[in-house]
């Protein structure tokens, strides 16, 4: 039937051609992002992306000439049917390889706006610097970090490391999702909890921590090692961030997870996160332990107030109750337990928790004077502690919000605008 | 490919063979051959044939050094090299093509693009000329001299900000010409006084416009030769007494003319029109300066032609056939570079000696020609070295590879032997020994460490692990890139010991720049200098390239240590000369260089600390100005919120002018300006100073005392002062320390202006007492 395969050919050469001519679109990455987005990327944060998506658009037009070439070849009609199935595979490749386009894509366009451009800078410059802080003495490379806004109560990470939607690429840079009501409010410290978790899979801090957690219990109470494994990735991530910024942190957190009664006491099977009734107590036992009495006494009696522990579903309620007991030791497996991820040394050796307390916040702020928030070397070398102190005003200091989210965004803006890409 | 496959050509050569850096050996002898005839010296319209000089300046040496010193602007070397990196990016993006018609239309283009800001110059200068009609300089205040040239405006309005930038340190220059005269006429310089009022001068100075912005056209166009001095710098060393050639210091050639030269070109040519006797003497200046800014140099050019012309017939010679006449034709080029400024005959003029570089490295290469050999040669130096590289396109191993690798090799030994003077090249034993260990080290460094004999204690790293590649890829090379990056953890403590460039350490650099402090991570690019190189064009090509992405745009002195603490490969690293440490350019031919890509480095440039010395024997003061950077202020700032005793914040301050002061001392001409009449020898009492050990007599000690003293006095009075300035949005605060009759003052400036060197750290100067001092603080940087 000569009809039948040229009927065939002439089928799957349009579809081929099609393919083809989208990957040619594909390539070029304003078709995803403004250029103006792109610039307001770092530019070793835009090389190392773009890098990684010419990457995989390259291997999708090497597939596309390996079909054509099939085609060509392909003479009889069971051979014009099997290159018609690679065209649907290719297709299915094609939107893989578009999902991390498109993904990329979004992210960097979020920056056109300046002003955004410049906050989400300072936030790549705020992850990366956090990350380094414990990766570099452990002789690890910092991924570079790219951080997007975008709506919601929570922040999320697309970590560097990670195989990506083509199925054979890796992502170069860690992706940080921050809130814009966390960005433009004086306290995006979920950015880094997020960094947190980045943290946790390129060391091997998650696994050991959960390991941590099941021998510290397995004698008094090992449903609660259990339990504390499980969650073991999210508490991590919120001892990081608690680590770099202190109680703003901790204030974030509650601020974010609190509200939802649901979700306060019980979580779905699986979920790493520890239910908001112990986690927002557990954050407050961190400052405690680390600070001694502070707002975050009144943030936890609070808490305690609102969502007492007897108010806990009946399976849970024994489990919860020997959590709340066990916290200092939970705080302490998380922030003073030496780890082999850490090379034998706790989390606190590469950062002190003690540099974002109040006092020692009050004392930069009065060293430094009003060159704290405008001096490029206080921007540059105290970045992470601004951050800190931010929230913490933020936290406790609510009839000023409105000055300190101004001043929050103007020395973001200053970081944000100094560590723009060279032209 | 191990070993190299030299060996049938090498049983061959029935010749006696010497040491060979690779693995195996090639033969060479002393020149049988009669001697070559000389090529002819270069004919230079510089320095020797420049009419200026003491005959039409009778204002004295020491009253011009100070006008001249006093024009001196820093930052008008970054206005130009702001120009000159336009310019050299328009160059590149419409090419020469290398022909002389693609240069000239090139050349049509750049003029095109600056004529704008010629037009421009010509008529501020034209304009404040009018301003300045009939007022006498000498009469006017700062306050009414600013007035006056706040009129200027420029009748452009959309100059790009490089322009605008470089018209606005034109003007600054302008009002130090100015203030410079008037201080002249107020001391009754014959010479100064006539030249009052001043408007019809300024109008004169519009006439060294287009000469100077010709200078940077035929900078971006390698039309200026990098050894060969211009016209302007010849008198800018008559008047300033700088040095500005580090090879009148240094045996190393310069890489490529700087923009230093430039101003200081400038600088010498405006101070000769204000102190010249008489208004004929001002028009041949004017002459002189015009007809020099029209000279080109082709060196470079003809470099790149017989560079190319070396890899082109090496890569068609066939087995056995003798490289030698490639060699010998490729040696003049690479000589004719430096030659122009040697004394004494060089080796351009010694045919014997080029004919002898010629077969030494002919019988060197001769193992490795032919289309046997070359290929397996090129795949070598290509895998191990282009393959690591992210180029533009890949590069195939052609036996052009194999080419260019040697190629380099004759230049690097080529230019290892022309440093030697004059008397060991006729010396047979220093000759040869020159050659030998040269090529040894030109070798290792142009050939993948596989192919090298692995006892050789040239090899530059301990394992294989990259070759130096010459960079842009093409007939134009203008620097040499390492294929391999190296990842590293900078540590504090490494950051504190490694030094950069004027002294400074790798940790301020990191914190001042990069905005930076702690351990950093970051990965290091290796670069070495060759003729053409300059750091803005490696950074621009390398930009463009895609290969270094982020980090404040400097590159730093790889010396043997840096590479040792940085790389734990020492051997990667370059010994410098100290001439060449003081400032990043010129480069060096044969310097080593290393760019830090730190990624969330801060772009914005921010200064360093540093401090700027001035005699000046007409207020009768030292002044110190000593700039802390915005985080040594800071830090400053936050100690003395803290009231902490001032003894941390005194050695912090004294760390910055402590260096400043003694190397000011140890290299003195130069780096300290002295304003005001020279003394006579008859004036010093006791006769010149001389040498002595006692340290307590050391002046560099002695200021630097009185120094200290005038800052603790001043941060425990002025703390508020020094505070607000620390507030204010300028990058950094400058305190500017005034040592008003300082004892032994004009002892001082005589010993700096003898060019007394080391010498002049100790003196048996009667240096005891006390001079008044006042303390002033400013926000941002300021000149002494």
């Amino acid at each position: 039937m000569p009809d039948a395969t040229a009927a065939l050919r002439l089928q799957v050469t349009r579809q081929a051609a099609h393919w083809r001519a989208a990957v040619v679109a594909l390539a070029d990455f304003e078709n995803f992002a403004a250029a103006s987005a792109w610039a307001n990327l770092e530019r070793h944060l835009g090389v190392a992306i773009r890098a990684q998506l010419r990457r995989s658009v390259l291997h999708l037009q090497r597939t596309a000439d390996v079909l054509d070439a099939e085609l060509r070849a392909a003479e009889t009609l069971a051979e014009l049917d099997r290159v018609r199935r690679l065209v649907v595979r290719f297709r299915r490749r094609f939107l893989r390889v578009e999902t991390a386009l498109d993904f990329y894509g979004d992210a960097v366009n979020t920056r056109t706006s300046p002003k955004i451009g410049g906050l989400l800078r300072a936030c790549d410059i705020l992850a990366g610097r956090s990350l380094e802080q414990v990766l570099g003495p452990l002789g690890l490379p910092t991924p570079p970090v790219l951080t997007y806004v975008d709506r919601g109560l929570g922040a999320s990470i697309l970590r560097s490391g990670l195989r990506l939607w083509d199925g054979r690429s890796f992502s170069v840079a860690a992706a940080v999702k921050v809130t814009r009501h966390n960005l433009g409010g004086a306290r995006p410290t979920a950015l880094l909890h997020e960094c947190g978790h980045q943290l946790g899979f390129s060391t091997g801090w998650n696994d050991e921590l959960a390991a941590a957690f099941r021998r510290e219990f397995q004698h008094d109470a090992p449903d609660v090692g259990d339990a504390w494994a499980g969650w073991s990735s999210e508490t991590a991530a919120d001892a990081f961030a608690f680590a770099h910024a202190g109680y703003a942190a901790v204030a974030a957190l509650h601020d974010v997870i609190a509200g939802e009664e649901q979700r306060v006491w019980t979580v779905p099977p699986g979920d790493p996160h520890p239910p908001a009734a112990l986690r927002v107590l557990a954050n407050a036992a961190m400052a405690r332990r680390f600070y001694g009495v502070g707002p975050w006494d009144d943030l936890a009696g609070s808490w305690t107030l609102t969502h007492p522990l007897r108010r806990a579903p009946d399976r849970v309620r024994g489990l919860y109750e020997r959590s709340a007991a066990r916290l200092p030791r939970i705080v302490d497996v998380l922030l003073l337990r030496p780890m082999r991820a850490f090379h034998g040394r706790p989390l606190v050796a590469y950062v002190d928790p003690l540099r974002v307390r109040p006092d020692e916040l009050a004392r930069l702020s009065h060293e430094a004077g009003t060159a704290l928030f405008t001096s490029p070397h206080w921007l540059w070398t105290e970045s992470l502690r601004l951050l800190a102190l931010s929230g913490y005003r933020a936290a406790t200091e609510p009839e000023h919000a409105a000055d300190i989210a101004q001043q929050y965004e103007n020395w973001m803006t200053r970081l944000g605008h100094d560590g723009r890409a060279a032209a | 490919m191990n070993p190299l496959p030299h060996g049938e050509a090498a049983v061959t050569a029935p010749r006696w063979q010497p040491e060979t850096p690779f693995l195996g050996a090639v033969d060479t002898e002393m020149p049988q051959q009669p001697a070559q005839p000389s090529r002819p010296e270069a004919d230079t319209p510089f320095l020797a044939r420049y009419q200026l000089g003491d005959e039409i300046i009778d204002a004295g040496p020491a009253a011009a050094q100070g006008f001249a010193a006093e024009l001196l602007d820093p930052e008008f070397d970054e206005a130009l090299e702001e120009l000159l990196d336009e310019a050299e990016t328009l160059v590149e993006r419409v090419g020469t093509d290398e022909t002389p018609v693609g240069t000239a239309r090139t050349r049509r283009l750049l003029e095109h693009w600056i004529g704008p800001l010629q037009a421009e110059a010509e008529a501020m200068f034209e304009q404040i000329a009018s301003e300045l009609e009939r007022e006498r300089a000498d009469l006017l205040g700062d306050t009414e001299l600013d007035r006056l040239l706040e009129r200027y405006e420029p009748q452009e309005t959309d100059l790009s900000p490089a322009f605008e930038n470089f018209l606005g340190k034109l003007k600054k220059k302008m009002r130090r010409a100015v203030q410079g005269a008037a201080k002249l006429a107020k001391r009754g310089l014959a010479a100064a006084a006539k030249l009052m009022p001043i408007g019809p001068l300024l109008r004169k100075l519009a006439g060294l416009v287009r000469p100077l912005l010709k200078g940077v056209i035929n900078m971006a166009l390698d039309k200026l030769p990098p050894a060969v001095r211009p016209h302007a710098a010849a008198l800018a060393k008559k008047f300033t007494g700088e040095l500005r050639e580090p090879e009148e210091i240094a045996s190393a050639a310069p890489a490529a003319a700087d923009v230093r030269a430039l101003q200081l070109g400038l600088d010498a040519e405006i101070t000769g029109l204000f102190l010249a006797p008489d208004e004929t003497a001002q028009e041949d200046l004017l002459t002189q300066a015009a007809t020099a800014g029209e000279v080109e140099s082709d060196v470079l050019t003809e470099l790149d032609d017989a560079r190319a012309r070396f890899v082109e017939r090496f890569a068609a010679l066939d087995e056995g056939e003798d490289p030698t006449p490639l060699v010998e034709e490729f040696v003049p080029a690479v000589l004719a570079l430096r030659t122009p400024l040697r004394i004494g005959i060089g080796i351009l003029g010694r045919p014997k000696v080029v004919s002898f570089l010629a077969r030494y490295l002919g019988r060197l290469i001769a193992p490795y020609v032919g289309p046997k050999v070359t290929p397996a040669l090129s795949k070598a130096i290509v895998d191990q070295g282009l393959r690591l590289m992210s180029l533009e396109t890949p590069v195939e191993p052609t036996p052009d590879i194999a080419g260019e690798a040697f190629a380099n090799v004759v230049e690097d030994t080529v230019r290892q032997v022309s440093a030697l003077s004059d008397e060991e090249l006729e010396d047979e034993i220093a000759l040869e020994m020159a050659a030998y260990e040269g090529q040894q080290a030109a070798v290792a460094a142009n050939f993948p460490m596989e192919l090298l004999d692995p006892a050789s204690e040239n090899l530059e790293t301990r394992r294989p692990m990259g070759t130096w590649v010459s960079m842009p890829r093409g007939r134009r090379v203008r620097y040499r890139k390492y294929s391999r990056v190296f990842p590293v953890l900078i540590t504090p403590q490494t950051a504190k010991a490694v030094r950069t460039f004027g002294g400074r350490t790798l940790r301020s650099f990191l914190r001042d720049q990069a905005g930076r402090t702690g351990a950093v991570q970051a990965r290091v690019h290796l670069y070495h200098a060759v003729p053409g190189s300059r750091i803005a064009r490696i950074l621009r090509t390398e930009h463009r390239n895609g290969s270094i992405a982020t980090g404040p745009a400097a590159l730093h002195p790889l010396t043997p240590e840096a590479a040792g603490m940085l790389l734990g490969e020492p051997g990667l690293g370059h010994e410098m000369e100290e001439a060449y440490l003081d400032r990043p350019e010129p480069l060096a031919v044969g310097e080593r260089l290393y760019y830090l890509e730190v990624p969330g480095a801060r772009t914005a440039a921010r200064r360093s600390s540093d401090a700027d010395l001035a005699l000046d024997l007409r207020a009768g003061e030292i002044r110190l100005a000593v700039f802390l950077s915005e985080p040594d202020a800071q830090a400053i700032a936050a100690r003395l919120r803290r009231k902490e005793p001032l003894g941390a914040s005194l050695a912090a301050l004294r760390r910055v002018y402590r260096r400043a002061i003694r190397n000011a001392f140890a290299r003195p001409r130069g780096r300290v300006r002295v304003i005001g009449e020279e003394p006579g020898r008859q004036e010093l009492a006791g006769g010149p100073p001389r040498p002595t050990r006692s340290r307590s007599f050391s002046p560099a000690a002695v200021i630097e005392r009185w120094t200290t003293r005038a800052l603790g006095a001043a941060l425990a009075r002025e703390r508020d002062a020094f505070l607000a300035a620390t507030v204010a949005d300028a990058d950094g605060v400058t305190l500017v320390v005034r040592l008003s009759d300082p004892p032994g003052l004009r002892a001082i400036a005589s010993l700096v202006r003898d060019g007394a060197g080391p010498r002049a750290m100790e003196s048996s100067a009667d240096l005891r007492g006390r001079p008044r001092a006042r303390v002033e603080i400013h926000p941002g940087y300021r000149r002494a």
